[in-house]
């Protein structure tokens, strides 16, 4: 028969003394760690360490020296756990936890999300540019565009594309060592270097790699130290011609509170968008999406949340995700019934929000007119074509009839109203800047 | 295994999904437990985060704590941080997150418009995508009302399973107190259930709390729960 490791009989000593509350909640979440004389325990929070050190250490440590009959036995604590090895034991753990030692102040740089693939992102007039950009770095990486900076609202997919230009590199390159992590994180990171006396390990870590994929750099605004030594590593890691891909939410020039010299390397490269999806890859993702889970969403019903789902792709996976539970729970098929009937808090905080008055004063701040003007009379150019986009985007947004329409904007005809739409989508398709003030104040209004 | 507590808190004793009247919510009741217990469809434990939001009452706490519960019965490592002592507790709460299976976050609103706790959120959030774990949040309003300064945390709240917690209607309320007492080994009849609900505070926390009131004292002078018996407590009060 196997005889019971020390810290087995330590355990057995200690449930019998305690509570079973205090057992379970201190005692058994410990990973105990044995080099000779010495035990090293593993606590799954700092919570449980301090508590641990504060009120159980002493016993243990008088124990496993009693059970052991050795005489002194050191015992020391601390934050981590560690999947199953020879002498690595952990009270009935079901499954092993991701390695992480909070006090250790090794770069704690992701790795990839191996869903994020160019073949799980949906392809749009929104991020076409950017899509195929990242595409070419991860064919290509440390040439033409580089850094590639992608910016645009939260939950539009720049995380997913600059992480499937990073799978890219590592498919064309097996071994290559791509980090992605996001900015806080870098942040923490440093700041654990600085305190831990291991800045240098820190800096050789990232400038060993061959690329870096670093999220949301807004995260970096007022951060100069964090900036100072991104601004070190970025010029090493281009220096040596490898990737750097940056994401943000907004344009590199924006990011007040980033240092200059940052911002125009950040602009060296390549800068793409990606703007929110439209309707079309609204529909897609959702088709997509579905798929992966082996159901077929029916196109009516795709469109159907599509249209009322606008802002983002997370609240469009959200939405799904909500009416897959109410499918699977429920037992009813996905159709449009059970559809309204699963998102009708989320829908009606939407139709809620997008009123004819909203729309009207948000255009209105927008143009720097006045409310009232959209309702007057004036057919100068100035007032006229906010009134008309104003109406466009009054019968994209809301379920108005047409004949309300015209009449919330002071008396007018249905037939108006129907011009303005026609005429917005004409002037749209001629004119860049008119298609990006109509998407501008349907983020807006759409947020 | 184990619930990690932040310090010395005890999950309730009620909370659990088989004391839990669902009226209206089923399908999120239905939804944690399969969480809570591995055992849902394969979507469900792919979903990164799991939010509860709803008025006072509605029993967001005792569905939190029941489902930390059945995940430490199914053999998780659970950690349990309720943000309405966020004052007594240190950021470090959220940064140690690494081992658990579950991370169950209770009456985030406590910590909206707080720029540190929301990074430390954010990153919890992060964390939970990258990993196995699942994350459960509950809230006093839906992510995108809730006060958070933080788009990006928003959002990733957003992006998971968003339940909104419907309070009961007076026949539910009925109908869960009696489950109550019934679970406790009490008998109470429907018109003694309605005479409390039409006489006193009607929130689920007062009239559980008076429910238990009753238990104890009913135990202690050996009668049972009528309405003479309540008449009685009320003229003491």
């Amino acid at each position: 028969m196997k005889q019971a490791s020390p810290w087995q009989k330590c355990l057995d000593r200690l449930e019998e003394e305690l509570s079973a509350q205090q057992f379970n909640t201190w005692i058994r979440p410990l990973h105990a760690v044995n080099h000779g004389k010495s035990v090293r325990l593993l606590a799954p929070n700092r919570f449980v360490m301090e508590w641990v050190k504060d009120r159980f250490i002493d016993r243990i440590t008088e124990l496993l020296g009693q059970l052991e009959m050795a005489g002194e036995f050191t015992v020391s604590i601390e934050v981590g756990s560690q999947s199953g090895g020879k002498e690595d034991e952990r009270s009935g753990a079901k499954k092993p936890a991701t390695v992480r030692v909070g006090s250790s102040a090794a770069p704690v740089a992701g790795r990839l999300n191996a869903e994020f693939t160019f073949d799980t992102h949906v392809e749009g007039k929104s991020n076409q540019l950017a899509r195929a950009a990242a595409r070419q770095v991860g064919e290509n990486p440390g040439a033409a565009y580089n850094p590639l900076f992608i910016y645009g609202g939260v939950g539009l997919g720049k995380t997913h594309l600059m992480q499937a230009a990073g799978n890219e590199i590592i498919r064309h390159t097996p071994g290559a060592q791509v980090a992605y992590i996001h900015s806080e994180r870098f942040v923490a990171d440093m700041v654990k270097g600085l305190q831990h006396n291991a800045i240098n390990d820190f800096k050789k870590f990232y400038r060993n790699l061959d690329a870096l994929l670093i999220d949301d750099i807004q995260f970096f605004v007022g951060k100069e130290r964090s900036q100072e030594e991104f601004f070190h590593t970025f010029n090493a890691l281009l220096e040596g011609q490898r990737q750097v891909i940056i994401t943000a939410d907004r344009f590199p020039k924006e990011l007040v509170g980033v240092e200059e010299r940052l911002v125009s390397r950040f602009g060296s490269g390549l800068t793409v968008s990606i703007d929110p999806p439209e309707l079309e890859t609204r529909v897609a993702i959702l088709k997509k999406k579905a798929a992966t889970e082996n159901i077929d969403l029916d196109d009516g019903v795709a469109f159907f949340i599509a249209k009322r789902v606008r802002s983002n792709v997370r609240e469009l996976e959200g939405a799904l995700r909500r009416i897959m539970a109410s499918a699977y729970f429920t037992g009813r098929k996905m159709d449009i019934e059970l559809v309204s009937e699963s998102l009708k808090d989320l829908l009606a905080f939407q139709e809620r929000q997008v009123t004819i008055n909203n729309i009207q004063k948000t255009v209105a701040e927008y143009y720097k007119i006045r409310v009232g003007d959209l309702h007057s009379k004036s057919r100068s150019r100035q007032v006229a074509r906010p009134r008309q986009i104003a109406m466009a985007l009054a019968k994209e947004l809301t379920e108005h009839s047409l004949p309300e329409i015209g009449d919330a904007f002071g008396g007018r005809d249905h037939t108006t109203v129907l011009h303005a739409c026609r005429k917005v989508k004409e002037l749209a398709d001629k004119d860049v800047r008119i298609q990006e003030d109509f998407d501008n104040l349907m983020r807006i209004l759409s947020a | 295994m184990s619930t990690q507590l932040s310090f010395d808190i005890r999950l309730r004793d009620s909370a659990a999904f088989e004391n839990f009247f669902p009226g209206a919510n089923r399908e999120a009741v239905s939804h944690l437990a399969a969480v809570a217990g591995d055992n849902g469809p394969g979507w469900s434990s792919r979903t990164p985060v799991t939010y509860l939001w709803g008025g006072h009452g509605t029993g967001k706490t005792h569905l939190l704590q029941a489902a930390c519960r059945a995940a430490q019965q199914a053999g998780q490592t659970v950690l349990y941080i309720p943000l309405d002592c966020a004052a007594k507790l240190s950021l470090r709460v959220l940064e140690d997150v690494g081992a658990a299976d579950l991370v169950c976050i209770d009456d985030l609103q406590c910590i909206a418009g707080l720029a540190d706790w929301e990074t430390a959120l954010f990153n919890v959030c992060e964390h939970c995508r990258a990993s196995t774990a699942a994350l459960l949040v509950t809230a006093s309003a839906r992510p995108a009302d809730v006060g958070l300064r933080m788009p990006d945390l928003a959002t990733r709240l957003g992006w998971g399973l968003v339940y909104p917690l419907h309070a009961l209607s007076d026949n539910e309320k009925v109908a869960a107190m009696r489950l109550r007492a019934r679970n406790r080994g009490l008998e109470l009849s429907e018109a003694v259930a309605r005479y409390v609900l039409n006489r006193y505070p009607r929130d689920m926390h007062a009239l559980f709390g008076l429910l238990e009131r009753m238990d104890q004292t009913s135990l202690a002078m050996q009668r049972q729960i009528t309405i003479p018996f309540i008449r009685s407590l009320e003229a003491e009060d």
